[in-house]
């Protein structure tokens, strides 16, 4: 047994009588009733046209008789001998109502179609998410129409078989099946812990972009992790703040309709900041109709949503609409955001689409920033005080896409182009009055313009043993930032220490191969050619515009052996990188690039919806850590790096009613000259996910669904400059609600068991007595994790 | 071979134990002494101290560089937190202020350090007082001085190599009196009374703020 497909539609959808049902001589027009589908059985996607790599819409004629049996069936338009024959052993199992007229059955044709699409997906790592942070809504039950263009038929249906994974660690998430809010109002960046391996915190306000941690990496504000959402580039180059900083509060949880993780490099669309991996977040909303929600919760919580998916359209196609704010569970934590996404899938003949994309979106946020560990421990301040309340951000972001996509069965292209517009304010003061009694306040600004695209060709060829796909993505972006010290008292600035125009070009192209040696054994591969062109303008250092460009080609490869149905096993290999800050660079300089090579070791098994199984063990080298140092403006090479581990992530329903996800990263980091371990990532990453959905019968005419979910997180002790250890700490999050007809009704908790944690620790010196004399050695500092957070939410769908 | 042993290694790092990230909290001891109690400095005048007390505030130890310009370029860059740096981690420190009698022959234990391991460059000294008195003498004549002076400067810079890599170790403060008397002139020293603003007075504001009349040395324990 080997599903390695999904079913993922089967409602009828139009259902256009047949001319000769309406015949009649009556004045009254006979009542005529078509047939519905009853029952139909999922096939498996034939393994030989998948490993084909061959996809395509199966046009059928079925004579439905007067009790609903498939009494013939022809193929009208066939795609492939194989698929047309599993589209028509498939028919023949179907059952239906009968047409009726004036009450009596009658035989009649109708008209089917069956499509068999190769995504991008691999559906033997797809895996539903079940947490309960930030599921999209889906009220009730029901599938997704999914019209068959160019198909004169009755009925459609969509059997989704997945393109192969580029590696073991290549997992989709899907999000639709729990019902739950997202956890005190949380945006869609929470989704990432979601991923297996990754661990975010948030250090600096509910707004600011989330630390993230993945595979031994600590990837800052996203410097080592290639995000995208809705085909668009999240990382900005060059940011002040950071390099690939990753702002996700944009995101609106229930309008992300699946999470694309790639961990490692080894795919060719991979390209800046894959240097762990990357992370792709695909927009849609899986429930039809319009979706209105509020959410009310402790200090001072609200939020409310609505969103609205066209009957009839594509998952792709809705627009969602969201407001929250909350005081914070402590000083200096009010935030408030406000954000819209709307998308639409066109149909422009039977093989071309267009989507169209849209977002706003807005923040603004107060940050506490740290607390020196040594006056907490001492009293003098508590676990969740601020120790300078000068410290706030705000963040803008407005984008829109356009996308043509392409695909007659065997040859599918994409073309998209994008342009983003980015705001970022953020103040902060994380060493007191180390360098100046007025004050470290630190206020950056980074306003981008950013224009970019991707675009690809993929075809079959030689006997459909080989597939190839030529793909190339740019971005152009236009940067304007500053950083200015400011009086902790006043916020006055004292002094200009950044004041940058930055233009920064990015093009990569690559070519991929899917290659089938024979049954069960494919190699595939590419490479990666990126180059990038860094045009810089230091206005404070009265010096000309200085110019600068590099070039990265990456190779990628993987070997993956099917030697039974249920277990795939994968050997994988990647070179990957990660751009430079631009003002580092010198007038003329080959940019220095931030080398990763990559390596895997994998195998997936599957049993059923029973159990699904990964265990990877992965290495990555880097070969010298660049450093941005803002004090200098240059970038430090901090030697090389090798990080190793093995991670394990295990899925299973064993009931309708019940998912359940287990993820583990063990992940370590060395430094292989001085074999010292690498600070700050925590050495073991353990997250579970739990579902279970039931509908109960009541006295009530409908079913009650009652559904609830407990996710958690336990992150161990990490390892810390000099030698130091971090606590460990286990966070778990909780849902529990109930819905009747298109109504929803729900609690949901953040922090269930109210730890205390300290949800990212930093070591370096500070000062925060205005009159000095405190300890200027490197200190421990910490930011307070969120408390319990209870909310109630109100759902509804119609 | 190379890619063997690479491999092997990668191999071996999931494996790896502890955290060890390198270096690790320390504590040392500092003493402090004064010496060239008697001295002849470079106008000529022969320095015999009876009195020399010294109020230290605070001392540090820093990785910065000392050849620099003190102001802003001798204290290394440390990588804090990102989008957050500092100028100069300060890798240990005492933060006790204590007064010594820099004429006693043996050293006086000023207390216990905490800090890091690393490579420490330069140090720091908060000279908060200073209470001198002796005799200057010079062609024959004679000049006795009683001088205190609040200083409350901190004494930045100060060069001080040393590899700190283990906790059995302590670090010698040695006061060079000689330095603090370098540039004074008693010619017009009268009543034994270092008017403000006089040339001794001056001389000795600068001499005791001079980065070379403090000398740090690191000694490991047997």
């Amino acid at each position: 047994m080997c599903p390695r497909w999904t079913l993922i539609a089967s409602a009828a959808v139009v259902f256009a009588a047949p001319a000769y049902a309406q015949t009649g001589t009556s004045t009254a027009a006979p009542e005529v009733v078509p047939p519905s589908l009853l029952h139909q059985p999922s096939i498996p996607y034939p393994p030989d046209a998948k490993a084909r790599g061959v996809e395509g819409v199966v046009a059928l004629d079925l004579v439905i008789d007067e009790i609903g049996e498939v009494r013939t069936a022809t193929v009208v338009r066939g795609v492939d001998p194989v698929l047309d024959a599993a589209a028509l052993e498939a028919v023949k199992e179907f059952r239906f109502s009968p047409a009726m007229e004036d009450g009596v059955p009658f035989e009649v044709t109708v008209g089917f179609a069956y499509r068999f699409v190769l995504p991008t997906e691999d559906e033997d790592a797809e895996v539903v998410a079940t947490s309960s942070v930030a599921p999209p809504a889906d009220v009730g039950t029901g599938h997704s129409n999914v019209p068959i263009d160019g198909i004169d038929s009755a009925f459609s249906i969509v059997v989704l078989a997945k393109r192969p994974p580029r590696s073991a660690s290549d997992w989709t998430f899907t999000f639709g099946v729990t019902h739950a809010a997202p956890a005190a109002g949380g945006s869609g960046a929470e989704l990432l812990r979601e991923a297996p391996g990754v661990y975010i915190s948030q250090h600096s306000g509910q707004g600011k972009g989330h630390q993230i941690f993945l595979r031994g990496f600590d990837a800052v504000h996203g410097q080592d992790v290639a995000i995208s959402a809705g085909g668009i580039a999240v990382n900005e180059v060059s940011n002040v703040h950071g390099q690939g900083y990753a702002d996700l509060h944009f995101l609106i949880p229930e309008a992300v309709a699946k999470m694309r993780v790639v961990e490692g490099a080894y795919d060719p669309r991979q390209g800046d900041f894959a240097v762990a991996g990357s992370i792709d977040f695909d927009l849609g909303l899986t429930r039809r109709g319009m979706l209105g929600r509020v959410s009310a919760g402790q200090f001072g919580l609200v939020r409310g949503l609505a969103a609205w998916g066209p009957e009839g359209e594509p998952d792709e196609t809705f627009v969602a609409a969201e407001y929250a704010r909350s005081d914070g569970f402590g000083p200096s934590r009010a935030w408030n955001r406000s954000s819209a996404i709307a998308q639409s899938l066109v149909d422009i003949n039977a093989n071309v689409k267009l989507r169209l994309l849209g977002s706003s979106y807005a923040g603004r946020f107060d940050s506490p920033g740290v607390v020196r560990l040594d006056a907490f421990e001492a009293g003098t301040i508590g676990f969740y005080d601020v120790q300078s309340t000068a410290q706030r951000g705000s963040s803008t972001r407005h984008q829109a896409l356009a996308e043509v996509r392409y695909d007659d069965g065997s040859t599918q292209s994409r073309m998209s182009t994008y342009v983003v517009l980015r705001g970022f304010r953020l103040r902060q003061n994380f060493t007191g009055y180390l360098l100046d009694p007025r004050g470290d306040l630190n206020e950056q600004l980074h306003d981008a313009t950013t224009f970019g695209g991707s675009g690809y060709y993929s075809k079959t060829l030689f006997d459909e043993r080989l597939r190839v796909e030529i793909g190339a993505s740019w971005r152009h972006d236009a940067i304007e930032q500053t950083q200015d010290r400011l009086r902790e008292v006043d916020g006055v600035s004292y002094a200009q220490e950044i004041d940058n125009e930055l233009e920064i070009t990015d093009v990569g192209f690559y070519a991929d191969f899917n290659l089938r040696l024979m049954d069960g054994l494919f190699v595939r591969g590419g490479a990666r050619v990126e180059g990038l062109s860094y045009v810089i303008e230091e206005r404070l250092a009265n010096e000309p515009r200085r110019e600068a460009f590099g070039l990265h080609v990456a190779p990628k490869a993987t070997v993956d052996y099917q030697p039974v149905d249920a277990l795939r096993l994968f050997l994988s290999y990647g070179n990957g990188f990660r751009s430079p800050q631009a003002v580092s660079l010198g007038q003329g300089e080959r940019s220095p690039l931030t080398l990763v090579h990559s390596g895997e070791l994998g195998a997936r098994y599957r049993y059923g919806r029973a159990l699904r199984a990964t265990l990877t063990s992965f290495v990555t080298y880097v070969e010298d850590e660049l450093v941005f140092d803002h004090a200098t403006g240059t970038n430090v090479f901090g030697g090389s790096t090798l990080r190793g581990g093995v991670q394990a992530l295990v899925q299973s329903a064993p009931f309708d009613f019940l998912n359940a996800t287990l993820a583990a990263t063990f992940a370590r980091g060395i430094k292989p000259a001085t074999g010292d371990v690498l600070p700050f990532v925590p050495p073991l990453v353990l997250r579970f996910d739990v579902e279970a959905h039931e509908h109960v019968r009541g006295l009530l005419e409908e079913p009650i669904g009652v559904f609830a979910v407990l996710a958690g997180t336990y992150l161990a002790p990490r390892p810390l400059p000099f030698s130091e250890t971090a606590e460990g700490f286990f966070v778990a999050e909780a849902a529990i609600g109930a819905e009747y007809d298109r109504f929803a009704l729900s609690v949901e908790a953040q922090n269930l068991f109210d730890a205390r944690y300290r949800d990212a620790e930093f070591v370096y010196a500070s000062d925060f007595n205005p009159g000095g004399g405190t300890s200027m050695v490197p200190a421990r500092h910490f930011t307070a994790g969120p408390p319990l957070t209870l909310q109630a939410t109100l759902t509804v769908n119609y | 071979m190379k890619r063997i042993a690479m491999t092997a290694l990668a191999i071996a790092v999931p494996l790896a134990c502890g955290t060890d990230t390198g270096r690790q909290r320390t504590t040392f001891e500092v003493d402090v002494a004064g010496i060239d109690h008697v001295s002849t400095n470079d106008l000529g005048w022969e320095i015999a101290l009876t009195r020399a007390d010294l109020t230290i505030g605070d001392l540090a130890f820093f990785e910065g560089d000392p050849l620099f310009a003190w102001s802003d370029l001798w204290i290394g860059k440390a990588y804090a937190h990102p989008g957050h740096y500092v100028e100069g981690e300060a890798l240990a420190e005492l933060l006790e202020p204590a007064t010594f009698d820099l004429l006693q022959n043996v050293p006086v234990l000023y207390g216990t350090a905490d800090g890091v391991t690393g490579d420490y460059r330069s140090a720091e000294v908060r000279v908060d007082r200073v209470v001198l008195a002796g005799t200057a003498t010079k062609d024959g004549r004679t000049v006795t001085f009683e001088w205190a002076g609040d200083i409350g400067t901190n004494v930045e810079g100060i060069a001080f190599g040393a590899i700190v890599d283990s906790p059995t170790g302590h670090v010698d403060l040695r006061v060079d009196l000689a330095k603090w008397f370098e540039r004074a002139d008693f010619s017009e020293v009268e009543d034994g009374v270092l008017v403000d603003e006089s040339q001794p007075h001056r001389a000795l504001l600068r001499g005791v703020v001079n980065t070379s009349g403090f000398l740090f040395e690191r000694k490991e324990t047997p």
